[in-house]
């Protein structure tokens, strides 16, 4: 039942053995334990016995030697308490041989015993009665003597007596014999003694030999269980082991797709047995259903192959359909092509449409080759070709036998059949069947245009040429609307061009159509558009793009949308786009044909540069009578104070001192603004001829060096001979009066001023250096600007109209030159006026001429 | 007699308001630019200042702007001198803080009566 029970698991088998080891190793252990024990309890009570034994043996001895003592003192002196020790002595003395006689196990203690008895017998009964009797002798008197003498006991009537008896006996001397009977004791209990150590210590080593075997032999039982373990577990786990590959293995094959029969159980009613049990159930199972899939399969197959049939069948049949519908197709297309060409004829509006319709005529006609001639004016063709070399059209063209020329001449359609060599476009020699129909004008019965077509293998069917001949009507027709569409065209490009060069950009819309016309000048004004999108083509298309990009959309919008219901804005509207980078004057016209209105166009006027200059003459409006008022001002307060007031005559003098002097500066900012106005506005014309500034820059420095006293002015050329420039001789000498003014203006406190003159290959340039309080830096690039003065506490006191500099920039500028400065703060400034050659200067002047001497 | 601050950058115009006012028994105090006058208003006490509208460096307007951000400087009266008379500067610098204004080329005659109606709190329109 057990063994049934443990072989169901692995675990259990294992669990088995393993109990089985550890019990029985627990149980030798416990012998071995056991037995160790006992042996050293063992030892130990008989070591002790030896122990006991031996102290007793002394002891004994040593109460022996004690009585010998004592009985000496007791014969020397007589005392009866000696004598009463020696008798409880002899009591002891005798109980202790006599407990060796009673458990003396050995032949050394009984020996000890027997010589014990032995001088028990010999001192108590022969020894002691004869001390007892010599201390009677002495007390008595008998005896006197000091010492004990071995003759006086002998010579005692007791002594003789026991002599007699050979109770004593007397040694060599003559003296009884105590020490031969002590020696005899001695000597037992010595070999006693002996004895009990050897027997000591032979116990301890007999012991420890027992305890080492009994280690060795429980050591050794361990080793054999270890071994039992090994020899048996290991056989077992390989068993096992070989199994579960068997297993695995045959799994692997099962997996492969292999048959597995049967795997051999070794009869195992374990896991092992049970996995192998269930592995040949599966495996039988497996092979089971593969046949049947076989079966399956080989059944599936068959069907396919029926199925294969029957697809054939069906391709057989789609096959046959096919070629039907090719047939079908091959009309249609026939067909097709004709309807094609009728199309073409009908809308192509330009000549590209030729190639195509000689190429569908040569496709519609089974022909081969084929051409369109047109009869240009002076009797000149032009002709459109398919399939033809250029020998063939030569010879169409330029042959008068030519097929060509029999129709024109015939004015009807001609035929030819002819035989052609074996080295025509053919390899073998065939007919070439050609012919020529004319298309006639259907206003003048003229032939317009001729179409040529040549075939090989056959004539041309009656069909195919009636075919050819409707064609031909139909091409005379189209040709002619062609003529006319090409003419309007022609119409139209001439006035897109006439619409695209004017400057207003224009959008021209009919009523109810969503297209509308635009014209170049509207691209540039809104690039947004881009020249050609599709989407500009619509009027909302254009019309969101536009609205995109104005600055203000609500109101173009609602502009839009009264033109949009038809009216017609009295008012054009301004907008601006791109944030005011461009003003747009935007107004409407209608287009009438016969009184009836056609459409409206919408015109967009860029009127950026008008707005531009208006806002700029505004602000130099606002500008100048800012800066006139403080003049104005001062003179009108002045006299006022002077009507109303009584005033002394110094004040007097110093007011209308005033009044003059801002009169004057009234008159020199209305002459500056003029003159800047005039250059602003273009009107500015200079009156320029060849000019030497050599002789002009001396003559005004000269002039302002005489005016000045606290000023050292001096001109310095570093060029020989001055090259001439072009220029308007006032304007130069306007603008030198300006610059030198300044610089003696802006130098309050004196000090040099120094005018030079250079000359490079193309231009002419002088400079004005002077040592004044200079220009701050940040006021550099505003300086050339109308009105602008710059702002500290120096030049505040000098007085200007902030126009100077700006006139001095337009002059240079107008003479395509450039004035430049540099200048560092409360050092000095240099003005610099670079300005170009004369191109005429070596061709128009003679040597030596001084043209500035007019 | 009231302290009077002057702030023009023209010289003759300065002298021309400076004589006319003066001769009325007006203590008068000059400053030739913005950053000047704004220095004086800050420092000194006046009854009326007396300020041009273009100045170089702070402008009349924001020499106002940056006095009126003082407390003890709200109720100081202040005249605008202005040779411009568009509407829209005189909105700007009403808003600022400026009471009153007065347009260039002026009558001496009609200065001396406005300033006067300012002082003793009987303004002249």
């Amino acid at each position: 039942m057990i063994i049934q029970w443990i072989n169901r698991k692995i675990g259990r088998q294992l669990m088995a053995s393993f109990y089985i080891v550890l019990t029985t190793l627990m149980i030798s252990s416990l012998v071995v334990y056991t037995y160790t024990d006992t042996k050293l309890q063992e030892t130990r009570l008989k070591l002790e016995d030896i122990r006991e034994r031996s102290a007793r043996a002394g002891a004994l001895w040593e109460e022996w030697q004690d009585l010998q003592f004592n009985m000496r003192g007791y014969a020397l002196i007589g005392d009866q308490d000696i004598y009463q020790k020696m008798i409880n002595q002899r009591k002891t003395i005798d109980e202790q041989t006599r407990w060796f006689e009673e458990n003396a196990i050995y032949q050394q203690g009984k020996d000890y015993s027997r010589s014990s008895r032995e001088l028990y017998a010999y001192y108590f009964e022969a020894i002691l009665p004869l001390i007892q009797s010599y201390v009677e002798a002495k007390s008595s008197g008998t005896v006197t003597e000091s010492f004990l003498e071995g003759k006086t006991l002998t010579s005692l009537p007791l002594g003789k007596e026991l002599l007699a008896n050979g109770q004593i006996k007397l040694d060599a001397s003559g003296n009884i014999d105590v020490l031969s009977e002590i020696n005899k004791s001695e000597l037992a209990l010595g070999g006693y003694r002996d004895f009990l150590e050897d027997w000591s210590e032979k116990t301890s080593r007999q012991l420890e030999q027992e305890i080492q075997t009994t280690q060795l032999i429980w050591l050794s039982n361990i080793i054999v269980l270890v071994g039992v373990l090994i020899f048996f577990v290991y056989p077992f786990i390989r068993k096992i082991t070989a199994e579960l590959l068997s297993l695995v293995k045959n799994s692997q094959r099962l997996a492969g797709g292999e048959d597995i029969k049967h795997v051999k159980v070794s009869g195992r009613k374990d896991e092992i047995g049970i996995l192998a049990l269930s592995f040949n159930q599966m495996a039988s199972s497996i092979s089971d259903n593969k046949q049947h899939l076989l079966a399956k399969n080989e059944e599936l197959q068959a069907q396919q192959e029926e199925l294969q049939a029957q697809q054939e069948e069906l391709q057989a049949q789609q096959q046959e359909l096919e070629e039907a519908l090719e047939l079908t197709m091959r009309n249609e297309q026939h067909l097709q092509y004709r309807n094609d060409l009728t199309e073409t004829l009908a809308a192509r509006e330009a000549l590209t449409a030729y190639p195509e319709i000689i190429e569908k005529l040569i496709a519609i006609t089974d022909s081969e080759i084929g051409a369109l001639v047109f009869v240009d004016e002076g009797s000149a063709y032009s002709i459109v070709t398919h399939g033809m070399t250029e020998e063939l059209s030569e010879r169409l063209l330029g042959s008068d036998l030519s097929l060509l020329k029999r129709a024109e001449s015939l004015k009807k359609a001609v035929h030819s059949s002819k035989q052609v060599a074996s080295d025509h476009p053919l390899p073998y020699p065939y007919y070439m069947y050609e012919t020529a129909v004319p298309i006639f004008d259907p206003a003048s019965e003229e032939a317009i245009a001729f179409i040529y077509l040549v075939r090989y293998r056959d004539q041309f069917t009656n069909e195919q040429m009636r075919d050819i001949m409707s064609f031909s009507r139909q091409l005379s027709l189209s040709l002619l609307r062609m003529r006319l569409f090409d003419e309007m065209n022609r119409e139209k490009t001439k006035t897109e061009r006439i619409l695209d060069s004017i400057r207003e950009a224009v959008i021209y819309i009919e009523p109810g159509k969503d297209e509308v016309f635009v014209n170049r000048p509207l691209y540039d004004l809104f690039p947004e558009l881009q020249y050609g999108a599709a989407k500009n083509e619509t009027l909302q298309g254009c019309l969101n793009t536009i609205r995109a990009v104005v600055d203000e959309p609500e109101i173009f919008a609602r502009y839009m949308e009264g033109i949009l219901r038809g009216e017609v804005p009295k008012d054009s509207l301004q907008f601006s786009i791109h944030q005011q980078v461009v003003f747009i004057q935007f107004y409407v016209e209608t287009i009438e044909v016969e009184g009836i209105r056609k459409g409206t166009m919408l015109v967009l006027r860029d009127v950026t540069k008008e707005t531009e200059m208006d806002r700029l003459k505004s602000e130099l409006v606002s500008t100048v009578s800012h800066e006139l008022r403080t003049p104005l001002s001062s003179i009108y307060g002045f006299t006022e104070l002077m009507l109303n007031r009584k005033m002394d005559l110094s004040k007097q003098d110093k007011y209308l001192k005033t009044i003059h002097s801002e009169t004057e500066r009234l008159s020199n900012l209305v002459n500056d603004f003029l003159d800047v106005q005039r250059m602003e506005a273009r009107i500015q014309s200079y009156q320029k001829g060849l000019l030497n500034l050599q002789p002009l820059l001396e003559e005004t420095t000269q002039f302002y060096a005489a005016s000045t006293t606290n000023h050292t002015i001096t001109f310095r050329s570093l060029t020989d001979a001055c090259p001439l420039i072009e220029a308007d001789e006032e304007k130069m000498k306007q603008l030198m009066n300006n610059l030198l003014n300044n610089a003696v203006k802006y130098s309050p406190f004196g000090g040099n001023i120094e005018v030079v003159l250079e000359a490079d290959h193309h231009h002419v340039q002088f400079a004005v250096r002077d040592e004044g309080i200079g220009i701050p830096k940040s006021a550099l690039a505003k300086l050339f600007d109308k009105f602008y003065r710059v702002d500290n506490s120096d030049s505040r006191k000098i007085g200007g109209t902030g126009l100077g500099l700006a006139i001095c920039k337009e002059i240079v500028e107008g003479h395509d030159g450039e004035i430049t400065v540099e200048s560092v703060e409360k050092q000095g400034s240099t003005f610099t006026v670079k300005l170009p050659q004369s191109v005429q200067e070596y061709m128009v002047v003679p040597d030596g001429l001084d043209v500035s001497e007019k | 007699m009231a302290r009077i601050l002057l702030a023009e950058d023209e010289d003759v115009l300065r002298m021309l308001v400076l004589d006319t006012l003066e001769d009325e028994g007006y203590t008068i105090d000059e400053a030739t630019d913005g950053d000047e006058a704004y220095q004086k208003i800050m420092s000194q006490h006046y009854d009326l200042v007396l300020l041009d509208y273009m100045m170089p460096g702070m402008t009349g307007i924001e020499v106002i702007e940056k006095v009126r951000r003082h407390p003890d400087k709200q109720n100081l009266k202040i005249m605008m001198l202005t040779a411009k008379s568009q509407q829209s500067d005189r909105e700007r610098a009403e808003e600022i803080g400026a009471n009153y204004f007065f347009s260039k080329p002026f009558s001496p005659l009609e200065l001396i009566d406005v300033v006067g109606g300012i002082l003793s709190d009987h303004p002249v329109d």
